[in-house]
């Protein structure tokens, strides 16, 4: 369709709602912290609070995309052995090549990272738009911030040219049957110089226009501004505990992770276990707060 | 005091020899609405520019332009850009955000609004135009009409105190068109604004304005109330008539005040004909030609889930005439038209080709070449010239010249092929894709909006074209949005809404019958006169009179 109607706002309630800076933690946090420590706990419980997240925030199209994610995982899953030949631990040679138990289970781990970073960075695009973004980096990179929607805008509109002028140039000749590969190459090389001669053209008006807005003024605003609420601080003040919490567990606990040449893995002590569930209120909580504010908000309407 | 005074400006282009603007004296009172108009090339565009000089071309200027008494260099940036909003043409290179919201915002975000107020701004002005609906949406997915309002209202949300305008309507359809002008005609009379507007196409604009300023040649020739300038341009005999509201064509020189609107121009007919016995215009017969095109329950959509775009579509299309095809923005007629060139399928119905002689399939299908909406994405080389070089068919060298030739005088683009594809005017850029078009020598000929951007002479040559081609044998079959050049220059015309056929005759037959979808002429002479369509048909019957009373 020429216009398909888009709404680019975030959900209307919940975690989405909370101060960009809070969301910002919190997306972050989930998604590297595993990537820190390659932990199987810490990548599983992000990957499954990610999958069930991107779930509440994209319903059907989350499962559909998330169903392309699981399979390219496989595939990770599946190759890595027969390219990986690290590891000690030799099941069997395959070509005169040795296939490990370590760089099975090593597949494994970096399948649960590619995952876990897949949700999360879904959910971040959910949450984080382009506008909350701009508030971001706005106050103090205002250039890259503007340059940055400026970039939102212009990748839909060279797409939508550059099908434009392929099938104009379709339309207007008579192409008989299939083009040869040489004469391909030279049709896309022709489309593509079109439509850089036309984004040069359209570019110096789009320029007029900013200019005849006052664009070059110092002291430049951002006129998105979030104000921090209450339960902004209470987030804020758990993530901050969490972490907090996490850091200290794993100082003094210890871990250490290594896959090879054998997979060694910290004992299950105390210390692990809280780190573990320090990590676990981090990731999980996005998903924890929107349930919540959804239950208050069916309590409250409930009474009307 | 005046918003804008200029006293004997000239203003010359680097490497021209003539000037663009000569000696021109004007005087731009606080909140009037001042109308800009004279034929592509006149310089009005150059004249406006010069009113805002953060976009003012280099050149050397000479006169004096003061703006609130204040000297235009003397304009710090940050009051000019306050002050003087600027709306340009193309309503997509505009947007410079990705959002509505954040475009709205733009303007305020570089002058330093505190947030809060910018917000407040904001409000108001998206109530002001009525764009609740798509405050949260991407700016990609707006219609034109709307993108070119989101334009004007991130102009206003400065508050200005001018409101210039660069022929805003000239990308939109009517409907959308006459939509813009009258929010700028709010903006005049509620907000005071002053608004000075380059326009070509004068129909809808003309009555709302306070005072029109004709240019041509760089001159002012003309300046006044919109009635008075009306005549001078009749007694003068200046080519901008032809763009006058085509009530104003039909009553001019003939002494009473000159109507501007239908409702007038009703008047002044009831009055005319007045003891006059004018008979019904005679429809033509529909020439009876075999059909070429034959479509049969077409529907359409692009994808699985979302709604046809074509339902259940039958078409017939006569050999050899002009056949327009009219609607509404997505009513599905650019969709049809990739539809018959084979761009797209169609999931159910089908579109056939039909032999001359029997009737029946064709075993050779014609060739047919179908022209974009906006044939200047076509080129891609530094002269037109070149491109058309490229897009021939022929093998040889000297062939391809000789076709590129032949195709050029037909489309008559010879002035121009040295120039670059960019700096052509509406009309010359469609002529030049006429020209591609008729380089690969098509039977049939498709054209998508071709009137779009044109001025009214453009729109006479190109309509004098396609009769020539027609003439010649070719099927022209074109969509367009445009009522009044379907009506002069097509053989049938249709109606679509709604992705199928709704009506479809002879002009005479099917504007007569429409009520709104019709031409003004028809619109002014419902239930006075019958059968008459354009303004030829009315003025044939006046010469009638006077020769045979």
């Amino acid at each position: 369709m020429k216009h398909r109607q888009k709404n680019v706002s975030a959900p209307r309630s919940g975690f989405a709602q909370l101060h960009p800076v809070v969301q910002c933690f919190y997306l972050l946090a989930a998604a590297c912290v595993p990537m820190f420590f390659m932990h199987p706990f810490f990548l599983l419980s992000a990957m499954l609070a990610g999958l069930f997240y991107s779930f509440l925030l994209g319903g059907k199209k989350a499962a559909k995309k998330a169903g392309g994610f699981f399979l390219l995982a496989c595939i990770l899953i599946l190759v890595n052995p027969f390219l990986n030949h690290a590891g000690n631990t030799i099941l069997v040679y395959v070509n005169d090549l040795p296939v490990t138990r370590e760089s099975i289970f090593y597949g494994v781990i970096f399948a649960l990272l590619l995952l876990e970073v897949l949700f999360w960075f879904s959910c971040w695009n959910r949450i984080i738009t382009s506008r909350k973004l701009a508030y971001l980096l706005g106050t103090r990179f205002p250039s890259l911030s503007l340059l940055f929607t400026m970039v939102l805008r212009l990748i839909p509109r060279y797409g939508k040219t550059a099908d434009e002028i392929l099938k104009g140039r379709r339309g207007l000749r008579n192409f008989e049957g299939k083009l040869s590969f040489g004469k391909r190459i030279r049709e896309s090389s022709s489309v593509f110089s079109a439509l850089t001669t036309w984004a040069l053209e359209n570019g110096v008006d789009t320029a007029d226009s900013m200019r005849a807005r006052g664009y070059g003024l110092p002291g430049r605003v951002c006129t998105v501004s979030y104000s921090g609420k209450k339960e902004d601080v209470v987030l804020a003040a758990i993530w901050g505990l969490s972490m907090l919490g996490m850091v200290i567990s794993l100082w003094a606990g210890g871990l250490k992770v290594s896959y090879f040449p054998i997979t060694r893995l910290p004992a299950w002590d105390g210390w692990m276990l809280w780190a573990q569930l320090f990590f676990s209120v981090l990731c999980w909580m996005p998903l924890i707060f929107d349930v919540w504010e959804e239950l208050r908000w069916m309590r409250l309407r409930w009474k009307i | 005091m005046d918003a804008f005074t200029l006293e004997n400006l000239t203003f010359t282009y680097p490497n021209c020899p003539e000037p663009a603007v000569r000696d021109l004296t004007l005087t731009v009172k606080k909140g009037e609405f001042l109308l800009l108009c004279g034929a592509s090339g006149s310089g009005k565009t150059t004249l406006l520019r010069q009113l805002k000089p953060a976009l003012s071309p280099s050149g050397s200027r000479q006169g004096k332009i003061q703006y609130q008494g204040v000297s235009l260099e003397d304009l710090d940036f940050s009051r000019q850009s306050r002050e003087i909003g600027f709306v340009l043409q193309d309503p997509e290179n505009q947007i410079v955000t990705d959002t509505v919201e954040h475009e709205l915002a733009f303007g305020l975000e570089n002058l330093g609004v505190p947030p809060d107020t910018a917000r407040l701004r904001i409000a108001e002005i998206v109530e002001f135009f009525g764009l609740q609906e798509c405050y949260n949406q991407e700016t990609a997915s707006l219609s034109g009409g709307k993108k070119q309002i989101l334009n004007l209202a991130s102009v206003m949300v400065m508050q200005p105190s001018v409101l210039l305008l660069d022929e805003p309507t000239s990308m939109l359809d009517p409907v959308a068109a006459s939509d813009f002008f009258q929010a700028v005609y709010r903006i005049n009379r509620e907000m005071g604004t002053t608004v000075i507007l380059t326009e070509h196409r004068l129909e809808e604009v003309f009555p709302l304005a306070d005072r029109v300023a004709v240019m041509e040649n760089g001159e002012l020739s003309c300046l006044g109330d919109p009635r008075e300038v009306g005549e001078k341009l009749f007694a003068t005999g200046s080519p901008m008539v032809r763009a006058l509201p085509a009530p104003a064509r039909l009553f001019a020189g003939e002494g009473s005040p000159l109507p501007l609107t239908v409702r007038e121009g009703r008047a002044c007919l009831e009055k005319k004909i007045e003891g006059m016995n004018v008979p019904d215009f005679p429809a033509r017969t529909p020439r009876e030609q075999s059909p070429i095109l034959k479509i049969k329950h077409l529907w359409f959509r692009y994808e699985k889930n979302a709604p046809d775009v074509l339902s259940d579509l039958s078409l017939s299309v006569p050999r050899g005439q002009i056949f327009c095809l009219m609607g509404g923005n997505g009513s599905g007629k650019t969709t049809l038209l990739s539809l018959i060139r084979g761009l797209r399928r169609p999931y159910s119905g089908s579109v056939q080709w039909c032999d001359e002689h029997t009737g029946k399939k064709a075993k050779n299908p014609p060739s047919v070449a179908l022209l974009p909406q906006n044939p200047r994405i076509l080129f891609l080389h530094s002269t037109v010239w070149e491109d058309l070089l490229e897009a021939a068919p022929e093998k040889g060298k000297g062939e391809k010249k000789k076709s590129v030739l032949e195709a050029v005088e037909k489309a008559g683009a010879q002035v121009f092929l040295q120039r670059h594809p960019y700096d052509l005017s509406g009309g010359e850029c469609q002529k030049a894709g006429l020209a591609l078009l008729l380089l690969q020598k098509p039977d049939v000929m498709l054209l998508d909006e071709p009137t779009k951007g044109l001025d009214a002479h453009s729109k006479d040559e190109l309509g004098d074209l396609l009769r020539k081609l027609s003439g010649e044998g070719k099927t022209i079959l074109m969509v367009s949005h445009d009522v009044e050049f379907c009506g002069e220059f097509g053989d049938m015309c249709g109606l679509l809404f709604n992705g199928t056929l709704v009506s479809c005759g002879v002009p005479e037959v099917f504007f007569s019958e429409n009520r709104y979808y019709t031409t003004a002429v028809s619109r002014m002479t419902r239930g006075i006169l019958t059968g008459y369509v354009t303004e030829k048909d009315v003025k044939a019957v006046w010469r009638k009179w006077k020769e045979d009373p």
